[in-house]
Protein backbone atom coordinates (compact mmCIF):
# COMPACT_ATOMS: atom_id res chain seq x y z
CA UNK A 1 0.00 0.00 0.00
CA UNK A 2 2.71 2.57 0.92
CA UNK A 3 4.14 1.79 -2.68
CA UNK A 4 0.63 2.39 -4.58
CA UNK A 5 0.19 5.65 -2.64
CA UNK A 6 1.90 7.95 -4.37
CA UNK A 7 0.92 7.08 -7.82
CA UNK A 8 -2.88 6.79 -5.95
CA UNK A 9 -1.99 10.51 -5.20
CA UNK A 10 -0.87 11.41 -8.67
CA UNK A 11 -4.11 10.41 -9.98
CA UNK A 12 -6.07 11.97 -7.37
CA UNK A 13 -4.65 15.42 -7.42
CA UNK A 14 -6.59 18.07 -9.31
CA UNK A 15 -5.84 18.72 -13.05
CA UNK A 16 -3.90 21.48 -13.51
CA UNK A 17 -4.21 22.02 -17.53
CA UNK A 18 -7.25 19.84 -18.30
CA UNK A 19 -9.79 21.31 -20.68
CA UNK A 20 -6.88 23.54 -22.62
CA UNK A 21 -5.25 23.74 -26.00
CA UNK A 22 -1.78 23.87 -26.28
CA UNK A 23 1.26 24.36 -28.44
CA UNK A 24 4.69 23.08 -28.03
CA UNK A 25 8.13 23.53 -29.29
CA UNK A 26 11.02 20.31 -28.66
CA UNK A 27 14.75 20.20 -29.46
CA UNK A 28 14.61 15.90 -30.40
CA UNK A 29 17.27 13.87 -30.29
CA UNK A 30 16.36 10.87 -32.72
CA UNK A 31 17.99 7.78 -32.50
CA UNK A 32 17.62 5.45 -36.28
CA UNK A 33 19.11 1.95 -35.37
CA UNK A 34 19.69 -0.48 -37.73
CA UNK A 35 21.93 -3.43 -38.23
CA UNK A 36 23.10 -2.72 -34.82
CA UNK A 37 24.33 0.42 -35.90
CA UNK A 38 22.54 3.89 -34.93
CA UNK A 39 22.63 7.21 -36.99
CA UNK A 40 21.47 10.59 -34.78
CA UNK A 41 20.16 13.45 -36.02
CA UNK A 42 19.26 16.68 -33.76
CA UNK A 43 15.32 17.82 -34.93
CA UNK A 44 12.76 20.69 -34.08
CA UNK A 45 9.23 19.67 -33.07
CA UNK A 46 6.33 21.46 -33.39
CA UNK A 47 2.88 20.57 -31.49
CA UNK A 48 -0.25 21.59 -31.21
CA UNK A 49 -2.82 19.55 -29.07
CA UNK A 50 -6.15 19.58 -27.41
CA UNK A 51 -8.09 18.23 -24.83
CA UNK A 52 -10.90 16.17 -26.09
CA UNK A 53 -12.10 15.10 -22.52
CA UNK A 54 -11.40 15.06 -19.15
CA UNK A 55 -7.39 13.66 -18.95
CA UNK A 56 -7.19 12.48 -22.59
CA UNK A 57 -6.00 14.93 -25.54
CA UNK A 58 -5.11 15.19 -29.10
CA UNK A 59 -1.61 16.16 -30.32
CA UNK A 60 -0.66 16.50 -33.45
CA UNK A 61 3.27 16.63 -34.12
CA UNK A 62 5.46 17.88 -37.08
CA UNK A 63 9.47 17.25 -36.61
CA UNK A 64 11.69 18.83 -38.91
CA UNK A 65 15.70 18.83 -39.56
CA UNK A 66 18.17 19.87 -42.04
CA UNK A 67 20.55 17.65 -40.22
CA UNK A 68 21.59 14.46 -41.35
CA UNK A 69 24.40 12.01 -39.99
CA UNK A 70 25.98 8.96 -41.46
CA UNK A 71 26.33 5.50 -40.35
CA UNK A 72 30.06 4.41 -42.18
CA UNK A 73 29.25 5.85 -45.55
CA UNK A 74 25.68 5.83 -45.35
CA UNK A 75 23.99 8.87 -44.73
CA UNK A 76 20.40 9.20 -43.41
CA UNK A 77 18.62 12.31 -43.78
CA UNK A 78 15.68 12.29 -41.48
CA UNK A 79 13.61 14.52 -43.35
CA UNK A 80 10.30 14.82 -41.30
CA UNK A 81 7.90 13.25 -39.33
CA UNK A 82 4.57 13.86 -38.92
CA UNK A 83 2.16 12.40 -35.90
CA UNK A 84 -1.14 12.38 -34.54
CA UNK A 85 -1.31 11.53 -30.66
CA UNK A 86 -3.64 10.45 -28.42
CA UNK A 87 -3.02 11.65 -25.15
CA UNK A 88 -3.69 10.08 -22.26
CA UNK A 89 -2.34 12.15 -19.26
CA UNK A 90 -1.82 12.12 -15.54
CA UNK A 91 -2.97 14.89 -12.60
CA UNK A 92 -0.82 17.25 -11.85
CA UNK A 93 1.22 16.81 -8.11
CA UNK A 94 3.41 19.71 -7.15
CA UNK A 95 3.35 20.77 -10.81
CA UNK A 96 4.11 17.53 -12.02
CA UNK A 97 2.61 15.11 -14.52
CA UNK A 98 2.84 12.68 -17.12
CA UNK A 99 1.23 11.59 -20.33
CA UNK A 100 1.57 7.80 -22.22
CA UNK A 101 0.91 9.20 -26.04
CA UNK A 102 -0.36 6.48 -29.00
CA UNK A 103 -0.97 7.48 -32.03
CA UNK A 104 0.97 6.90 -35.63
CA UNK A 105 3.45 8.26 -37.31
CA UNK A 106 4.84 8.81 -40.83
CA UNK A 107 8.06 9.52 -40.99
CA UNK A 108 10.15 9.89 -44.83
CA UNK A 109 13.99 9.84 -44.78
CA UNK A 110 16.40 10.04 -47.05
CA UNK A 111 19.30 7.62 -47.40
CA UNK A 112 22.55 8.00 -49.62
CA UNK A 113 24.95 5.20 -49.91
CA UNK A 114 27.78 3.93 -51.98
CA UNK A 115 26.69 3.13 -55.62
CA UNK A 116 25.02 -0.80 -55.76
CA UNK A 117 24.00 -0.24 -52.09
CA UNK A 118 21.15 1.79 -51.01
CA UNK A 119 19.68 4.87 -52.38
CA UNK A 120 16.63 6.63 -52.05
CA UNK A 121 14.08 8.08 -49.97
CA UNK A 122 11.17 6.20 -48.23
CA UNK A 123 8.31 6.73 -45.62
CA UNK A 124 8.30 4.51 -42.51
CA UNK A 125 4.73 4.64 -41.33
CA UNK A 126 3.04 3.07 -38.11
CA UNK A 127 2.35 2.75 -34.94
CA UNK A 128 3.81 5.15 -32.60
CA UNK A 129 3.66 5.53 -28.99
CA UNK A 130 5.75 7.89 -26.22
CA UNK A 131 5.60 8.67 -22.46
CA UNK A 132 6.63 12.52 -21.46
CA UNK A 133 7.11 14.17 -18.01
CA UNK A 134 5.64 17.57 -17.60
CA UNK A 135 6.89 20.25 -14.89
CA UNK A 136 4.95 23.11 -14.39
CA UNK A 137 6.87 26.31 -14.24
CA UNK A 138 6.32 28.37 -11.00
CA UNK A 139 6.57 31.93 -12.43
CA UNK A 140 5.29 31.32 -15.87
CA UNK A 141 1.94 29.14 -14.74
CA UNK A 142 0.29 28.45 -18.74
CA UNK A 143 3.90 26.56 -19.32
CA UNK A 144 5.35 23.69 -18.90
CA UNK A 145 8.56 21.97 -19.29
CA UNK A 146 8.35 18.51 -21.31
CA UNK A 147 10.82 15.68 -21.46
CA UNK A 148 9.56 13.02 -23.43
CA UNK A 149 10.53 9.38 -25.21
CA UNK A 150 9.07 8.77 -28.49
CA UNK A 151 9.05 5.64 -31.26
CA UNK A 152 7.86 6.95 -34.02
CA UNK A 153 8.98 3.58 -36.09
CA UNK A 154 9.92 0.25 -35.03
CA UNK A 155 10.11 -3.03 -37.60
CA UNK A 156 12.83 -6.01 -37.48
CA UNK A 157 15.51 -3.84 -39.12
CA UNK A 158 14.61 -0.63 -38.62
CA UNK A 159 13.87 1.97 -35.37
CA UNK A 160 13.65 5.56 -35.28
CA UNK A 161 13.08 6.58 -31.69
CA UNK A 162 13.69 9.90 -29.89
CA UNK A 163 14.20 11.63 -26.98
CA UNK A 164 12.72 14.94 -26.67
CA UNK A 165 13.21 18.17 -24.06
CA UNK A 166 10.94 21.07 -24.84
CA UNK A 167 7.91 22.99 -23.47
CA UNK A 168 3.60 23.27 -23.54
CA UNK A 169 2.00 26.50 -23.12
CA UNK A 170 -1.59 25.86 -22.39
CA UNK A 171 -4.36 28.45 -23.63
CA UNK B 1 -25.77 13.35 -16.78
CA UNK B 2 -26.35 10.37 -19.29
CA UNK B 3 -23.71 11.89 -21.45
CA UNK B 4 -21.21 12.36 -18.61
CA UNK B 5 -21.22 8.69 -17.71
CA UNK B 6 -21.25 7.46 -21.53
CA UNK B 7 -17.90 9.66 -22.26
CA UNK B 8 -15.18 7.44 -20.16
CA UNK B 9 -16.69 4.35 -21.91
CA UNK B 10 -16.26 6.27 -25.11
CA UNK B 11 -12.83 7.95 -24.85
CA UNK B 12 -12.06 4.20 -24.25
CA UNK B 13 -13.60 2.59 -26.68
CA UNK B 14 -12.27 5.37 -29.27
CA UNK B 15 -8.27 4.96 -27.80
CA UNK B 16 -8.24 1.14 -28.29
CA UNK B 17 -10.00 1.52 -31.73
CA UNK B 18 -7.25 3.82 -33.04
CA UNK B 19 -4.69 1.97 -31.13
CA UNK B 20 -5.55 -1.39 -32.96
CA UNK B 21 -6.23 0.51 -36.22
CA UNK B 22 -2.88 2.15 -36.61
CA UNK B 23 -0.78 -0.32 -35.06
CA UNK B 24 -2.26 -2.14 -38.05
CA UNK B 25 -1.36 0.96 -40.86
CA UNK B 26 2.81 -0.08 -41.63
CA UNK B 27 3.95 1.14 -44.50
CA UNK B 28 5.40 -1.06 -46.95
CA UNK B 29 9.16 0.00 -47.12
CA UNK B 30 12.60 -0.71 -47.42
CA UNK B 31 14.14 -0.98 -44.08
CA UNK B 32 15.34 -4.54 -45.30
CA UNK B 33 17.46 -3.20 -48.12
CA UNK B 34 18.39 -0.32 -45.61
CA UNK B 35 19.30 -2.75 -43.02
CA UNK B 36 21.68 -4.92 -45.20
CA UNK B 37 22.90 -1.90 -47.38
CA UNK B 38 24.07 -0.71 -43.69
CA UNK B 39 25.46 -4.07 -42.73
CA UNK B 40 27.32 -4.51 -46.06
CA UNK B 41 29.31 -0.81 -45.21
CA UNK B 42 29.86 -1.90 -41.49
CA UNK B 43 31.72 -4.95 -42.97
CA UNK B 44 33.64 -2.70 -45.15
CA UNK B 45 34.46 -0.61 -42.89
CA UNK B 46 36.01 -3.02 -40.53
CA UNK B 47 37.36 -5.37 -43.17
CA UNK B 48 34.91 -8.05 -42.31
CA UNK B 49 33.27 -8.48 -45.58
CA UNK B 50 33.41 -11.73 -47.10
CA UNK B 51 35.65 -12.36 -50.16
CA UNK B 52 35.18 -16.29 -50.14
CA UNK B 53 32.49 -18.73 -48.94
CA UNK B 54 32.79 -22.35 -48.92
CA UNK B 55 29.91 -24.83 -47.71
CA UNK B 56 30.68 -27.18 -45.92
CA UNK B 57 28.77 -30.85 -45.42
CA UNK B 58 27.20 -30.82 -48.94
CA UNK B 59 28.01 -33.69 -51.31
CA UNK B 60 25.23 -35.64 -48.87
CA UNK B 61 22.32 -37.95 -49.58
CA UNK B 62 19.61 -37.85 -47.32
CA UNK B 63 16.51 -39.88 -46.87
CA UNK B 64 12.96 -38.21 -46.48
CA UNK B 65 12.42 -36.50 -43.24
CA UNK B 66 16.13 -36.48 -42.57
CA UNK B 67 17.70 -33.05 -42.11
CA UNK B 68 21.67 -32.10 -42.30
CA UNK B 69 23.03 -28.97 -41.31
CA UNK B 70 25.33 -27.12 -43.49
CA UNK B 71 27.70 -24.83 -42.48
CA UNK B 72 30.10 -21.93 -44.19
CA UNK B 73 33.10 -20.67 -43.89
CA UNK B 74 33.92 -17.21 -45.04
CA UNK B 75 37.28 -15.47 -45.56
CA UNK B 76 37.08 -11.74 -45.18
CA UNK B 77 39.12 -8.99 -46.52
CA UNK B 78 41.67 -8.83 -43.48
CA UNK B 79 41.93 -12.48 -44.48
CA UNK B 80 40.66 -13.99 -41.06
CA UNK B 81 37.60 -16.92 -41.45
CA UNK B 82 35.02 -16.98 -40.14
CA UNK B 83 31.72 -19.42 -39.34
CA UNK B 84 29.02 -17.42 -42.06
CA UNK B 85 26.51 -20.08 -42.03
CA UNK B 86 23.89 -17.25 -40.40
CA UNK B 87 24.72 -15.00 -42.38
CA UNK B 88 24.12 -16.35 -45.64
CA UNK B 89 21.09 -16.10 -47.20
CA UNK B 90 20.12 -19.89 -48.13
CA UNK B 91 18.02 -21.33 -51.06
CA UNK B 92 17.53 -24.40 -52.73
CA UNK B 93 17.49 -25.13 -56.57
CA UNK B 94 14.42 -27.58 -56.00
CA UNK B 95 12.17 -26.72 -52.68
CA UNK B 96 9.63 -29.85 -53.85
CA UNK B 97 12.51 -32.18 -53.02
CA UNK B 98 14.91 -30.15 -50.46
CA UNK B 99 14.14 -27.19 -48.25
CA UNK B 100 16.91 -25.13 -46.24
CA UNK B 101 16.06 -22.64 -44.11
CA UNK B 102 17.98 -19.20 -42.86
CA UNK B 103 20.31 -21.71 -40.65
CA UNK B 104 21.66 -23.62 -43.46
CA UNK B 105 19.56 -26.89 -42.08
CA UNK B 106 18.64 -28.96 -45.20
CA UNK B 107 15.23 -30.62 -45.05
CA UNK B 108 14.71 -33.74 -47.17
CA UNK B 109 11.20 -33.27 -48.67
CA UNK B 110 10.76 -36.10 -50.98
CA UNK B 111 12.47 -38.71 -52.86
CA UNK B 112 13.69 -37.95 -56.48
CA UNK B 113 15.44 -40.58 -58.94
CA UNK B 114 15.75 -37.51 -61.58
CA UNK B 115 18.79 -37.02 -62.17
CA UNK B 116 19.96 -38.82 -58.52
CA UNK B 117 18.19 -36.51 -56.44
CA UNK B 118 19.89 -34.00 -56.62
CA UNK B 119 19.49 -30.34 -55.43
CA UNK B 120 21.96 -27.31 -55.13
CA UNK B 121 21.67 -25.36 -52.17
CA UNK B 122 23.05 -21.72 -52.67
CA UNK B 123 24.08 -18.89 -49.87
CA UNK B 124 24.77 -15.82 -50.93
CA UNK B 125 26.64 -13.29 -48.60
CA UNK B 126 25.27 -10.09 -48.28
CA UNK B 127 27.69 -8.60 -50.93
CA UNK B 128 26.52 -11.35 -53.13
CA UNK B 129 29.10 -13.47 -52.80
CA UNK B 130 27.91 -17.06 -53.69
CA UNK B 131 28.57 -20.95 -52.47
CA UNK B 132 26.81 -23.74 -53.55
CA UNK B 133 26.40 -26.82 -52.38
CA UNK B 134 25.47 -30.66 -54.17
CA UNK B 135 22.56 -32.43 -52.12
CA UNK B 136 20.66 -35.63 -52.92
CA UNK B 137 17.14 -37.16 -51.60
CA UNK B 138 16.48 -40.49 -52.14
CA UNK B 139 16.03 -44.33 -50.94
CA UNK B 140 18.20 -45.98 -52.99
CA UNK B 141 19.99 -48.70 -50.97
CA UNK B 142 24.10 -48.54 -50.43
CA UNK B 143 26.42 -50.64 -52.56
CA UNK B 144 29.49 -50.01 -51.13
CA UNK B 145 31.59 -47.69 -49.11
CA UNK B 146 35.27 -46.42 -48.02
CA UNK B 147 36.69 -45.62 -45.05
CA UNK B 148 38.96 -42.49 -45.33
CA UNK B 149 40.69 -40.12 -42.86
CA UNK B 150 38.58 -36.98 -42.30
CA UNK B 151 41.32 -35.09 -39.38
CA UNK B 152 44.15 -35.56 -40.52
CA UNK B 153 42.95 -36.04 -43.88
CA UNK B 154 45.99 -38.37 -44.71
CA UNK B 155 49.08 -39.85 -43.21
CA UNK B 156 50.01 -40.49 -40.00
CA UNK B 157 47.94 -39.18 -36.95
CA UNK B 158 49.37 -38.26 -33.60
CA UNK B 159 48.90 -40.03 -30.70
CA UNK B 160 46.55 -39.11 -27.92
CA UNK B 161 44.55 -36.32 -30.52
CA UNK B 162 41.25 -37.69 -31.43
CA UNK B 163 41.33 -38.67 -34.90
CA UNK B 164 38.22 -38.42 -37.72
CA UNK B 165 37.19 -41.59 -39.63
CA UNK B 166 34.50 -41.09 -42.05
CA UNK B 167 32.73 -43.34 -44.97
CA UNK B 168 32.22 -42.10 -48.85
CA UNK B 169 29.20 -43.94 -49.12
CA UNK B 170 27.98 -45.28 -52.54
CA UNK B 171 24.39 -45.84 -53.85
CA UNK B 172 23.05 -47.95 -56.60
CA UNK B 173 21.84 -45.18 -58.19
CA UNK B 174 25.89 -44.47 -58.62
CA UNK B 175 25.66 -41.49 -56.18
CA UNK B 176 28.33 -40.96 -53.56
CA UNK B 177 27.58 -39.46 -50.69
CA UNK B 178 30.55 -38.21 -48.79
CA UNK B 179 32.22 -37.70 -45.60
CA UNK B 180 29.66 -39.68 -43.63
CA UNK B 181 29.44 -41.12 -40.30
CA UNK B 182 25.47 -41.79 -40.02
CA UNK B 183 24.09 -45.41 -39.97
CA UNK B 184 28.15 -46.72 -40.00
CA UNK B 185 28.88 -48.89 -36.84
CA UNK B 186 32.70 -48.63 -36.62
CA UNK B 187 34.80 -50.73 -34.54
CA UNK B 188 38.84 -51.49 -34.45
CA UNK B 189 40.61 -54.58 -34.51
CA UNK B 190 41.37 -56.63 -31.04
CA UNK B 191 45.09 -55.65 -30.98
CA UNK B 192 45.21 -52.22 -30.59
CA UNK B 193 45.01 -50.55 -27.60
CA UNK B 194 42.52 -47.65 -29.38
CA UNK B 195 39.10 -46.94 -28.77
CA UNK B 196 36.26 -45.46 -31.65
CA UNK B 197 33.09 -44.39 -30.61
CA UNK B 198 30.06 -43.51 -32.58
CA UNK B 199 30.41 -40.95 -35.17
CA UNK B 200 33.89 -42.45 -36.03
CA UNK B 201 36.11 -40.40 -33.56
CA UNK B 202 39.27 -42.47 -33.46
CA UNK B 203 41.36 -42.17 -29.57
CA UNK B 204 44.30 -43.71 -29.50
CA UNK B 205 47.32 -43.58 -26.37
CA UNK B 206 50.15 -46.04 -26.92
CA UNK B 207 53.52 -44.83 -26.26
CA UNK B 208 54.88 -46.86 -29.88
CA UNK B 209 54.09 -46.11 -33.20
CA UNK B 210 50.76 -48.91 -33.46
CA UNK B 211 48.44 -49.77 -36.78
CA UNK B 212 45.02 -49.85 -36.17
CA UNK B 213 42.41 -51.28 -38.10
CA UNK B 214 39.24 -49.94 -38.27
CA UNK B 215 35.95 -51.44 -39.44
CA UNK B 216 33.17 -49.48 -40.94
CA UNK B 217 29.70 -51.42 -41.54
CA UNK B 218 26.04 -51.10 -42.82
CA UNK B 219 23.94 -53.94 -42.90
CA UNK B 220 26.21 -56.54 -44.53
CA UNK B 221 28.70 -53.76 -46.67
CA UNK B 222 31.71 -53.04 -45.19
CA UNK B 223 35.54 -51.70 -45.79
CA UNK B 224 38.51 -51.72 -43.10
CA UNK B 225 40.64 -48.71 -43.10
CA UNK B 226 44.22 -48.77 -41.21
CA UNK B 227 45.14 -46.15 -39.29
CA UNK B 228 48.96 -45.18 -37.95
CA UNK B 229 49.06 -43.28 -35.00
CA UNK B 230 52.70 -41.88 -34.23
CA UNK B 231 53.83 -40.06 -30.72
CA UNK B 232 57.16 -38.97 -32.24
CA UNK B 233 55.42 -35.53 -32.19
CA UNK B 234 53.83 -35.23 -28.80
CA UNK B 235 56.59 -33.20 -26.44
CA UNK B 236 55.14 -32.09 -23.09
CA UNK B 237 51.35 -33.42 -21.19
CA UNK B 238 49.97 -30.46 -19.10
CA UNK B 239 47.57 -31.13 -16.37
CA UNK B 240 44.65 -28.35 -15.69
CA UNK B 241 41.84 -27.14 -13.69
CA UNK B 242 39.45 -25.04 -15.10
CA UNK B 243 41.07 -24.72 -18.53
CA UNK B 244 44.26 -23.34 -16.92
CA UNK B 245 47.59 -25.01 -16.55
CA UNK B 246 48.20 -26.32 -12.79
CA UNK B 247 51.70 -27.16 -11.06
CA UNK B 248 50.07 -27.64 -7.50
CA UNK B 249 46.67 -28.47 -6.85
CA UNK B 250 44.96 -27.83 -3.42
CA UNK B 251 42.18 -29.12 -2.18
CA UNK B 252 39.73 -30.01 1.04
CA UNK B 253 39.05 -33.40 2.42
CA UNK B 254 35.59 -33.78 0.40
CA UNK B 255 36.39 -31.40 -2.54
CA UNK B 256 35.90 -32.86 -6.24
CA UNK B 257 36.88 -31.15 -9.41
CA UNK B 258 37.49 -32.12 -12.65
CA UNK B 259 40.98 -32.58 -13.97
CA UNK B 260 41.85 -31.99 -17.92
CA UNK B 261 45.12 -32.32 -19.81
CA UNK B 262 46.44 -30.95 -22.99
CA UNK B 263 49.51 -31.95 -25.63
CA UNK B 264 51.88 -29.47 -26.74
CA UNK B 265 53.33 -30.85 -29.53
CA UNK B 266 56.53 -29.59 -31.52
CA UNK B 267 56.68 -26.23 -32.86
CA UNK B 268 57.15 -27.01 -36.29
CA UNK B 269 53.76 -29.10 -36.20
CA UNK B 270 51.46 -27.01 -34.62
CA UNK B 271 51.97 -23.86 -31.41
CA UNK B 272 48.64 -24.52 -30.16
CA UNK B 273 48.50 -27.15 -27.13
CA UNK B 274 45.88 -29.63 -27.44
CA UNK B 275 43.33 -31.00 -25.31
CA UNK B 276 43.98 -34.84 -25.15
CA UNK B 277 40.72 -35.49 -22.26
CA UNK B 278 39.66 -38.38 -24.18
CA UNK B 279 42.63 -40.19 -24.35
CA UNK B 280 44.79 -39.36 -21.52
CA UNK B 281 45.52 -41.78 -18.36
CA UNK B 282 45.12 -40.22 -15.09
CA UNK B 283 46.64 -41.63 -11.63
CA UNK B 284 47.37 -40.52 -8.27
CA UNK B 285 50.81 -41.38 -7.27
CA UNK B 286 48.93 -42.48 -3.38
CA UNK B 287 45.60 -43.72 -4.72
CA UNK B 288 44.25 -43.81 -1.17
CA UNK B 289 44.72 -39.45 -0.73
CA UNK B 290 42.94 -39.15 -4.00
CA UNK B 291 40.05 -41.00 -6.24
CA UNK B 292 40.12 -40.31 -9.74
CA UNK B 293 37.35 -41.49 -12.34
CA UNK B 294 38.90 -43.22 -14.96
CA UNK B 295 36.45 -43.06 -17.71
CA UNK B 296 33.35 -41.97 -19.07
CA UNK B 297 31.55 -38.88 -19.14
CA UNK B 298 33.15 -37.61 -15.91
CA UNK B 299 36.50 -38.76 -16.86
CA UNK B 300 38.92 -36.92 -14.80
CA UNK B 301 36.99 -36.25 -11.68
CA UNK B 302 39.00 -36.47 -8.86
CA UNK B 303 37.88 -37.31 -5.09
CA UNK B 304 40.06 -35.68 -2.19
CA UNK B 305 39.54 -38.50 0.31
CA UNK B 306 42.88 -37.97 2.76
CA UNK B 307 44.59 -35.67 3.97
CA UNK B 308 48.09 -35.12 2.37
CA UNK B 309 50.28 -34.50 -0.59
CA UNK B 310 50.64 -36.70 -3.87
CA UNK B 311 51.70 -36.63 -7.29
CA UNK B 312 48.59 -36.80 -10.34
CA UNK B 313 50.86 -38.58 -12.98
CA UNK B 314 48.64 -37.48 -16.70
CA UNK B 315 49.67 -39.90 -19.18
CA UNK B 316 49.58 -40.68 -22.68
CA UNK B 317 51.68 -41.74 -25.74
CA UNK B 318 54.90 -42.33 -23.76
CA UNK B 319 54.71 -38.67 -22.50
CA UNK B 320 53.90 -38.16 -18.99
CA UNK B 321 52.71 -34.52 -17.08
CA UNK B 322 52.42 -34.17 -13.24
CA UNK B 323 51.05 -32.09 -10.61
CA UNK B 324 51.61 -31.41 -7.64
CA UNK B 325 48.16 -32.39 -4.98
CA UNK B 326 47.98 -31.17 -1.77
CA UNK B 327 44.77 -32.04 0.16
CA UNK B 328 44.05 -30.49 3.25
CA UNK B 329 41.64 -31.34 6.29
CA UNK B 330 41.25 -34.41 8.77
CA UNK B 331 39.78 -37.36 7.56
CA UNK B 332 39.74 -40.08 10.29
CA UNK B 333 37.11 -42.36 9.59
CA UNK B 334 34.03 -42.97 12.21
CA UNK B 335 31.57 -44.77 9.94
CA UNK B 336 31.24 -46.47 6.79
CA UNK B 337 27.01 -46.60 5.84
CA UNK B 338 26.08 -48.45 2.84
CA UNK B 339 22.83 -46.73 1.83
CA UNK B 340 22.75 -44.39 5.16
CA UNK B 341 22.67 -47.42 7.12
CA UNK B 342 20.32 -49.96 5.82
CA UNK B 343 21.64 -53.58 7.12
CA UNK B 344 19.00 -55.55 4.72
CA UNK B 345 18.07 -54.72 1.49
CA UNK B 346 15.62 -56.21 -0.66
CA UNK B 347 15.55 -56.78 -4.78
CA UNK B 348 12.84 -58.21 -6.74
CA UNK B 349 14.07 -60.83 -8.72
CA UNK B 350 14.82 -59.61 -12.24
CA UNK B 351 14.89 -55.78 -11.09
CA UNK B 352 17.74 -53.53 -9.52
CA UNK B 353 18.52 -51.35 -6.67
CA UNK B 354 21.04 -48.83 -6.05
CA UNK B 355 23.79 -48.94 -3.55
CA UNK B 356 25.86 -46.28 -1.96
CA UNK B 357 28.40 -46.02 0.19
CA UNK B 358 29.20 -43.01 2.25
CA UNK B 359 31.96 -42.45 4.80
CA UNK B 360 31.46 -40.25 8.13
CA UNK B 361 34.39 -38.30 9.78
CA UNK B 362 35.29 -38.04 13.66
CA UNK B 363 35.21 -34.39 12.69
CA UNK B 364 33.14 -32.36 11.17
CA UNK B 365 33.75 -32.44 7.74
CA UNK B 366 30.86 -33.31 5.66
CA UNK B 367 29.89 -36.74 5.03
CA UNK B 368 31.26 -38.20 1.39
CA UNK B 369 30.19 -40.75 -1.29
CA UNK B 370 33.09 -43.00 -1.65
CA UNK B 371 31.37 -45.87 -3.40
CA UNK B 372 33.57 -45.21 -6.57
CA UNK B 373 36.57 -45.84 -4.34
CA UNK B 374 35.37 -48.45 -2.23
CA UNK B 375 35.74 -52.28 -2.48
CA UNK B 376 32.68 -54.79 -3.28
CA UNK B 377 32.59 -58.24 -2.37
CA UNK B 378 29.26 -60.56 -2.64
CA UNK B 379 29.13 -63.46 -0.95
CA UNK B 380 27.21 -65.20 -4.12
CA UNK B 381 28.03 -63.58 -7.66
CA UNK B 382 25.51 -66.08 -9.20
CA UNK B 383 22.05 -64.10 -8.62
CA UNK B 384 23.22 -60.77 -9.15
CA UNK B 385 25.36 -58.52 -11.02
CA UNK B 386 26.28 -55.34 -10.41
CA UNK B 387 27.36 -51.73 -12.33
CA UNK B 388 28.97 -48.59 -11.24
CA UNK B 389 26.15 -45.62 -12.40
CA UNK B 390 26.76 -41.46 -12.02
CA UNK B 391 30.79 -42.45 -11.85
CA UNK B 392 32.71 -38.97 -11.04
CA UNK B 393 29.71 -37.45 -9.31
CA UNK B 394 29.03 -37.03 -5.42
CA UNK B 395 25.98 -39.29 -6.75
CA UNK B 396 27.98 -42.32 -7.51
CA UNK B 397 26.02 -45.65 -6.96
CA UNK B 398 26.39 -49.49 -7.71
CA UNK B 399 22.99 -50.57 -9.23
CA UNK B 400 23.04 -54.12 -8.25
CA UNK B 401 20.32 -55.89 -10.31
CA UNK B 402 18.98 -59.64 -9.83
CA UNK B 403 19.73 -61.73 -12.89
CA UNK B 404 17.46 -64.11 -12.70
CA UNK B 405 14.04 -65.39 -11.32
CA UNK B 406 16.39 -67.18 -8.31
CA UNK B 407 15.45 -65.84 -4.62
CA UNK B 408 17.86 -66.31 -2.35
CA UNK B 409 20.17 -63.97 -0.01
CA UNK B 410 23.33 -62.69 -0.67
CA UNK B 411 25.96 -60.71 1.93
CA UNK B 412 27.46 -57.60 0.49
CA UNK B 413 30.51 -57.02 2.38
CA UNK B 414 31.65 -53.21 1.64
CA UNK B 415 35.75 -52.12 2.45
CA UNK B 416 36.96 -48.82 2.22
CA UNK B 417 40.01 -47.36 4.36
CA UNK B 418 39.97 -50.36 6.32
CA UNK B 419 36.48 -50.68 7.59
CA UNK B 420 34.54 -52.68 6.57
CA UNK B 421 30.37 -52.78 6.47
CA UNK B 422 28.18 -55.35 5.64
CA UNK B 423 24.63 -55.47 4.25
CA UNK B 424 22.27 -58.38 3.38
CA UNK B 425 20.54 -58.43 -0.14
CA UNK B 426 17.27 -60.17 -0.28
CA UNK B 427 16.39 -61.43 -3.33
CA UNK B 428 12.25 -62.19 -3.25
Amino acid sequence: MKKTFPLLYLFATAPSFADSSFIGVDYLHSDIETSNEAANIPMAAFRLGTSIYKQIAIEGQYLLSNNTDNIYNVEFDLENNKAIFLLLQSYAVNGFSLDVSLGYASSNMSVSGPENTFNGSDEYNGFAWGISLYQEIPSFKNARIKLGYQSLYNDSNLSITGISLGFNYHF
Amino acid sequence: MKMISFMPKFSLRICLTISIVISGCDSDNNSEALAKAVKLESQRAKGTIIEKVTIIGAMTRLRVGEVHQLTALGIDSNDDERDVTTELAWSSSDTSIATVNSKGLVEAVANSTEPQGKVVITGTTINGILAQGEMSVSDSAISSLTLKQSNPISGDINTCIDANIVADVTYEDDYTSLNVTKYINFSVDENTTATIEDGGILHTSNSEIENTIVSGKVNNISNQLTVTADPKNLETIDVLVDDKVVNIITLNVGDRIILQSQVNLVSTISETPINIDNNISLEAKNSELAGITLNGTTKGSILALKPGVTQVYATCGGVQGNATLEIKGDATLDTLLINQGEETITIKANESVEISVTAQFEETIADINVTEFSEFTYSKNDLISSELVSAGTSAANYKIISTSNTTGEVFLTVTYDGESSLVKLIIE
